[in-house]
């Protein structure tokens, strides 16, 4: 973890960020801050660029202009503090790989690149293994896994990395109900040590719930501060684009005419 | 031993088995990331592609490996750069640029060659290899390949397992992954290049790819796909260089029907064992 | 060599087809070569390119035993042709759905597995350096009368097909999921396509060989998709280009003693860098304007 002294107390602030894919602006300008110590949940309809959000403040996309400083540096600075999440979807789970295998990349950035991985780093391993609870699985091959155990690997190798700030694109995506909520409380004791989780999720009904801290976006930011200013009728309206949202008692009903049907 | 099988006994024999062996593995070694790397084809049309490079390297540097090795690499270099920019800068899709590019390199090799008689490069031998027919000096240069190869494995297996793996969080924790590209497109070239003699060009793709994706339906991890496809290389090339001695026919022909063989009969074998259905 | 008057003979000789040898060659390079343009349009649109490679590589062992066991009938040779090629085709089908190998390994696998039993085959049978060589790298020189008829069949084959089955044909193309709904029969139609790239390949085969047929498939294609936006026109393009570098390709290598084959597919590449400088150019204008 980082050390206490010089503690950041910003995890990602983003000034006036431009990014897309050739020929196709997706985010026009986004700004906003993010404090340490927050679970953020990133929401908006499709199309808004949550998923192209990440990847732009991680480098990821050629052409993206702005300023980005994680943890208050740069992405440089500050590499192996910072941990991401792709979709599943992103790799090849084909791959000739155990679940430890997997997890034990997450400890690439802990040695000289030549090196191979120590007791130590197999130690921490196992440890974030237990945790996310796929010990027993540590020797099976990745193909072999279900959507939440692989979602889990992923996690626990983003755990294995040790950094202060989490980046996760659509963890909960087609994840069974025990994943989910093993993800939730790892997540949940990440923010509780003093760092900052930010996460890409599409269920309206479960957010407010799960996170301490919003960011709405639609190609935009509509807003973005703790869940309790931010996550209103008026801003989500503004956030989906009008009447595509019904309220029951003041809290979002999820099932509407969004434009994923 | 019967009479067919003096052969076993010559030293020929041996050298040139050991020139195939060595060959087989090395371009093993370097598939299996190939595989898994999306760029089975890829190696494909930079083996083509090295022609020229290796035509112009004799030429130019007077028959040492080193011109000829870096003409390879510079040209397998150049086709990649070619493929790219094409894509890029035309609507052209990857498949046609690769073809268009890759098959005209090969054209302007095979040109070159036949203005070159009495260069000790035959277009048989380009297509299929020629190991019975080979120098000392083409052990010695599969072998320092080889070992380029080994090392390379030993210091940078993880950035190469990760970069293979999950390029974008390869790119993430600092592995080079752009690097790590480059150094592959070399090895393809290198080891084309460093088995010209043994299995020719056309064939080259049988040794990168064959192995490694035999060896990958059935192991579980990396490392064990690295070993045994090693493995099932020499063990082809010594069955491929006895059968085809002793038949006479075409060895590295023969090795690329054997690895086939052996990928569908494990396959099958498998199919059969699992689901009782073929597909 | 221009100062050696021999050659400037050779060379008018060319010209002006004084031997049969050369007219046939000429004949027949420039039919196959209008042929693979004409199909060649498909393997662009369809992506089908390193299919094409693979095919050209996978019908050299159904050619070898149809040459051996069919006494050099063209129609045994086209029949093992067939007959490899699609087991190689529904076998780069079955490994992804068998395995968990994706399309491009298996075509790896599957292509240099099967020429590497041509390859066998043809050295196991002895049949000479020069038939070695024709088969593999092609031999424009060699092509007799009966080449010529064949090439000649083939191209009215494949341009027949092309008028019937224009419309289904490009309506697959350019959406196979809702052809399908429609009810155009896209599998007998890519069938259809098979047999006609088999037989293309093969009567190529002693012209450009197994290792260079890709080039005269895809090369003219490409060259006039960079030159058009409409299919029509891209054909008739397409058939040109494959047509004018096989004559090309033939001059050149009976002026500088090239390899014919190489020589064809250099002229074609020719053609497509002009596109291709040409089509550059007129992005820059339309964005300067």
């Amino acid at each position: 973890m980082t050390d206490a002294t010089v503690a950041p107390v910003e995890a990602m602030r983003v000034v006036d960020l431009r990014a897309g894919y050739p020929g196709h602006l997706v985010l026009d300008g986004v700004n906003f801050s993010l404090p340490m110590g927050t679970m953020t949940g990133v929401i908006g309809p499709n199309g808004a660029g949550k998923s192209t959000l990440l990847k732009a403040v991680l480098g990821l996309l050629e052409g993206a202009t702005g300023q980005v400083s994680l943890l208050g540096g740069s992405l440089r600075e500050c590499r192996k503090q910072v941990a991401y999440v792709p979709q599943r979807s992103s790799v090849d789970w084909d791959f000739p790989a155990s679940v430890f295998d997997v997890v034990l990349m997450g400890r690439y950035a802990h040695a000289p690149w030549w090196a191979r991985p120590g007791r130590a780093d197999r130690a921490v391993a196992r440890e974030v293994l237990e945790r996310v609870g796929l010990a027993e699985l540590a020797e099976r091959r990745i193909s072999d896994l279900s959507g939440g155990q692989q979602q889990r690997t992923f996690l626990a190798r983003a755990l294995a990395q040790e950094a202060a700030l989490y980046l996760l694109d659509e963890p909960l995506a087609g994840v069974d109900a025990a994943s989910e909520s093993v993800i939730m409380r790892e997540l949940d004791e990440l923010r509780e040590q003093g760092g900052a989780v930010v996460v890409v999720h599409h269920d309206l009904n479960t957010a407010p719930r799960y996170f301490n801290h919003v960011l709405l976006l639609n190609r935009r930011v509509v807003a973005c501060g703790p869940v309790s200013e931010v996550f209103v009728p008026d801003l989500l309206a503004t956030t989906y684009g009008g009447n595509v949202l019904m309220f029951a008692g003041g809290k979002p009903v999820l099932g509407l005419r969004d434009s994923r049907d | 031993m019967p009479a067919w099988a003096n052969f076993l006994g010559a030293p020929w024999f041996w050298n040139a088995t050991a020139l195939v062996a060595v060959s087989a593995v090395l371009c093993a070694l370097i598939g299996v990331f190939l595989i898994y790397r999306r760029m089975s084809l890829l190696s494909d049309a930079i083996s083509h592609a090295i022609l020229p490079g290796v035509v112009l390297g004799y030429l130019l540097g007077g028959f040492s490996a080193a011109a000829f090795v870096s003409g390879a690499v510079a040209a397998g270099l150049l086709c990649v750069a070619c493929i790219g920019l094409l894509v890029r800068y035309t609507r052209l899709k990857e498949d046609a640029a690769m073809g268009v590019v890759f098959s005209a390199m090969f054209a302007a090799g095979i040109v070159m060659l036949s203005l070159l008689r009495g260069v000790d490069l035959d277009p048989g031998c380009v297509v299929y290899g020629e190991p019975l027919a080979a120098k000392p000096e083409s052990l010695e240069l599969s072998l320092g390949a080889l070992l380029v190869v080994l090392g390379l494995l030993a210091v940078a297996y993880r950035p190469l397992l990760i970069a293979t793996f999950d390029p974008v969080f390869a790119k993430l924790v600092g592995v080079p992954e752009r690097l790590i590209h480059i150094i592959l497109l070399g090895a393809v070239a290198l080891a084309t290049v460093a088995a010209l003699r043994a299995v020719g060009i056309v064939l080259a793709v049988a040794f990168f790819i064959t192995p490694g994706a035999t060896a990958a339906l059935f192991c579980r991890h990396m490392g064990s796909v690295l070993w045994v496809a090693a493995l099932i290389a020499a063990g082809e090339s010594l069955v491929g260089m006895v059968l085809a001695v002793a038949w006479n026919v075409s060895p590295s022909g023969l090795i690329a029907t054997l690895g086939l063989g052996l990928f569908l009969s494990i396959l099958l074998w498998q199919r059969v064992q699992t689901g009782n259905r073929l597909a | 060599m221009a100062d050696d008057p021999a050659w400037w003979a050779l060379t008018s000789d060319v010209l002006t087809l004084r031997y049969d040898f050369m007219r046939h060659s000429l004949i027949g390079t420039m039919l196959v070569g209008a042929a693979c343009g004409l199909l060649g349009c498909f393997i662009i649109l369809r992506r089908l390119a390193l299919f094409g490679d693979a095919l050209g590589h996978a019908v050299l062992p159904g050619v070898m035993l149809g040459y051996l066991w069919g006494g050099k009938a063209f129609f045994a040779i086209f029949a093992g042709a067939v007959v490899t090629g699609l087991m190689a085709a529904a076998l780069v089908g079955w490994i992804p759905r068998a395995s968990r190998h994706r399309s491009d390994t298996a075509i790896g696998i599957v292509f240099t597995g099967f020429f590497g039993a041509g390859v066998a085959l043809l050295s196991c049978y002895q049949m000479g350096t020069s038939g070695v060589t024709t088969f593999l790298f092609g031999r424009a020189l060699a092509i007799g009368p009966s080449e010529v008829v064949h090439a000649a069949w083939m191209l009215a084959g494949v341009v027949l097909f092309l008028t019937l089955a224009y419309r289904p044909m490009v309506w697959m193309t350019f959406d196979p999921v809702g052809a399908v709904a429609q009810g155009v029969p896209v599998g007998a139609l890519t069938g259809i396509l098979m047999v006609a790239l088999t037989g293309t390949v093969v009567v190529s085969l002693p012209i450009v060989g197994a290792v260079l047929v890709v080039a005269l498939l895809v090369i003219p294609g490409a060259t006039a998709y960079l030159l058009v936006d409409r299919l029509a026109p891209m054909f008739l393009i397409a058939a040109i280009v494959g047509a004018v570098s096989s004559l090309g390709g033939l001059l050149l290598s009976h002026m500088f003693a090239w390899a014919s084959g190489a020589a064809m597919v250099l002229a074609a590449a020719f053609c497509f860098v002009m596109a291709l400088m040409w089509n550059l150019s007129r992005r820059k204008y339309a964005c300067l304007g």
